[in-house]
């Protein structure tokens, strides 16, 4: 069935042919990109260049992340290379901004997994964002709140705690 | 490839399930959020955060102080080891806790740094400095370092490079800010370097050209306000990029660099007493100075200084030797301190490259008076010319040309006129040139002058008609037997 191809393709709203890849999460969704969208991902391109049919199984990722890493690709793809100074590709760029942070607000969970998807399918701004989404919570806390944030459990001993306590000199609390 | 699932039928993409902020919604259940992700993306994270607020997390659990003991970047400021009392201060709080804690960092690494930045005062290593050489003989001897920044924020001061910097064979990156090269007699490093900035470094002739020529893979090369060199000579044979700016006359010269593609100079030195520090003069004026109290307020005498310097540059030669050794580079923006009364160009202007030169000058230029530009090519310019008829009106800025241009001579080793770029650049002069006097087009009279006879009463026609900015101005169009310079 060619329409299930992974390469194939939609027509635009400008009357033009896009060609589009047929992703396949984890938990078998489908997820049918337009090839530009989907090539954000360095792995995902690869494997469009290596060929085959049947959509590009991604076993890693589950239907959900993927729906939120398509989100992100789909909206950076649409935006054209900006012509510098030029007031369109400015407003352009705020509202890419404002759309980075709106899919930023989930939950810790959510982010994680964002993070292994875009790391696995190397999606280098989606990286960059969730990865300074994280950075950002993590900044000028404690290491006690830092735990307490993400659920990290302190399974030093006390023995190493004083010895890390004691090579820090307490510069690092 | 796995085979094509029938079911179930592509979706596309639609908006994520309501969400909670992530902050709002976090801890609670007590699962280690972290523990989906590898060392690797938790590198990633680290990496995005002040060194200070990284290495904070060395303390959360056993994981942690393996993930930043190998980030494989390490960026210091003066505030980075700061107290957390200190946080909103942009100095350094204690300089023996900066220095404990940098070693305590450096002693625990895992694995090599690769990058290494070091933005500081050098005040702060006071008592140190042979501590901090250590520290970077050891990060400069581990085979991986890629990257090096160091920037000294000291106002005076410059920072000795320290010389395992010249031994390390890995680095592709190096950028210096404020430093002091002194290069070593035995230079076996930089051979990797693709990218080298020296920015208000203090470097003599000699060992900036051992640097330069030793860096035989750069390819963006920066060289901003180097105080002491007077003569750079760049061979740069991977070379792509080139820029320089200079508080002081400096006479570049460019050889074998095949791959330019880009070319700043950029000469800016009419305000010696913001600009000129006391690295300005030599170590044997220094020396010489020294004993005696009078005259050190010599070393300090900047002005006094910048003329005694102009009158021994020699800035149209200068000028010329850095012109004539860019080859191919496509791109050329100079902006030039002083500026020429009389120009005299010996040059294909056609080609797009050399207008741009020629349009680079004239716009550095706004006092030229006298403008002679010979065309050496005893060749049929029509076939090379890449120019389009609005270029100049393009390039050239109308200031430049119009108050004191006076006098234009074109010296033409061709006869032909028909559609030439030349007479393009001619009339867009005479109709620019408010002062102009005199536009005289020579050329050499040729055996078979009579076949041009057409094309060269058509161009005096054209010329002649052409409206005039200065209404009293001769134009004219005359043989020579020969031409000057040949």
């Amino acid at each position: 069935m060619a329409a299930a191809d992974s390469c194939d393709g939609i027509s635009t709203s400008g009357g033009g042919w896009e060609k589009t890849v047929t992703l396949v999460s984890s938990d078998d969704a489908r997820f049918e990109v337009r090839e530009a969208a989907a090539s954000l991902s360095q792995t995902v391109r690869r494997m469009i260049r290596a060929g085959g049919d049947g959509g590009i199984p991604l076993p890693k990722v589950d239907a959900r992340t993927l729906s939120t890493v398509l989100e992100y690709c789909n909206k950076h793809a649409a935006v054209p290379a900006p012509a510098p100074e030029s007031s369109s590709a400015e407003a352009a760029a705020v509202d890419l901004e404002w759309f980075d942070k709106e899919l930023m607000h989930v939950d810790l969970a959510t982010l994680c997994s964002l993070i292994r998807a875009a790391d696995y399918l190397e999606v280098a701004g989606l990286l960059d964002l969730t990865c300074k989404t994280v950075a950002d919570m993590i900044k000028s806390k404690t290491a006690e709140e830092i735990r307490q944030m993400f659920g990290i459990q302190n399974d030093f001993t006390p023995e190493e705690e004083e010895q890390l306590s004691r090579e820090n000199a307490g510069v690092f609390e | 490839m796995e085979a094509q699932q029938p079911t179930p039928p592509a979706k596309k993409v639609k908006p994520s399930p309501p969400r909670t902020d992530a902050e709002a919604g976090a801890a609670g259940d007590g699962e280690d959020r972290f523990s989906a992700l590898d060392d690797d993306a938790l590198r990633e994270i680290l990496a995005r955060l002040p060194l200070r607020d990284a290495a904070v997390t060395t303390a959360l659990s056993r994981r942690w102080p393996r993930v930043f003991a190998t980030l494989p970047r390490l960026r210091l400021d003066s505030t980075t080891f700061n107290a957390r009392a200190s946080l909103g201060i942009d100095y350094c709080d204690d300089n023996c806790r900066w220095v404990d804690s940098l070693d305590c960092v450096l002693a625990g690494r895992e694995a090599p740094v690769v990058a290494f930045e070091v933005d500081v005062d050098i005040d702060l290593l006071e008592g140190y400095g042979d501590w901090f050489y250590s520290s970077f003989r050891e990060v400069c001897r581990r085979g991986a370092l890629r990257e090096l920044r160091v920037v000294n924020d000291h106002v005076h001061e410059r920072y000795l490079l320290p010389s395992p910097v010249y031994a390390c064979e890995t680095l592709t990156s190096l950028d210096l800010d404020s430093c002091w090269l002194r290069v070593p007699g035995k230079l076996t490093g930089l051979r990797a370097v693709r990218s080298l900035r020296l920015r208000n470094v203090v470097a003599e002739d000699a060992d900036l050209r051992r640097v330069i020529s030793r860096c035989r893979a750069v390819e963006r090369l920066v060289l901003d306000d180097c105080h002491r060199a007077r003569n750079v000579v760049i061979r740069g044979p991977s070379l792509k990029e080139l820029e320089i700016r200079s508080y002081r006359p400096l006479r570049v010269k460019v050889t074998k660099a095949p791959g330019l593609e880009s070319a700043k100079l950029i000469l800016f030195y009419d305000f010696p007493d913001c600009f000129w520090n006391s690295y300005d003069n030599s170590d044997g004026e220094i020396a010489r100075k020294r004993p005696d109290g009078n005259k050190v307020q010599e070393l300090f005498d900047f002005e006094a200084m910048q003329k005694r310097e102009h009158k021994k540059t020699d800035e149209a030669t200068n000028i010329m030797t850095f012109l004539s050794g860019l080859g191919c580079a496509k791109e050329l923006f100079l902006n030039l301190s002083y500026e020429f009364a009389k120009l005299s160009l010996g040059l294909n202007h056609n080609d797009r490259g050399l207008a741009k030169v020629v349009s680079c000058l004239l716009n550095s230029s706004p006092n030229l008076s006298d403008l002679e530009i010979h065309d050496p090519y005893n060749y049929d310019d029509r076939r090379v010319s890449s120019l389009a008829p609005e270029f100049w009106e393009e390039h050239v800025s109308t200031e430049c040309v119009q108050n004191h241009l006076s006098n234009i001579t074109f010296y033409r080793a061709s006869e032909s006129f028909q559609d030439c770029p030349y007479i393009v650049f001619s009339k867009f002069l005479v109709m620019r040139a408010r002062a102009l006097k005199r536009m005289s087009i020579k050329y050499q009279r040729s055996k078979d002058h009579h076949l041009y006879a057409d094309e060269l009463e058509t161009v005096r026609g054209e010329l002649q008609q052409c409206p005039r900015a200065s209404p009293g101005a001769l134009v004219e169009i005359s043989a020579v037997d020969r031409l000057p310079w040949y």
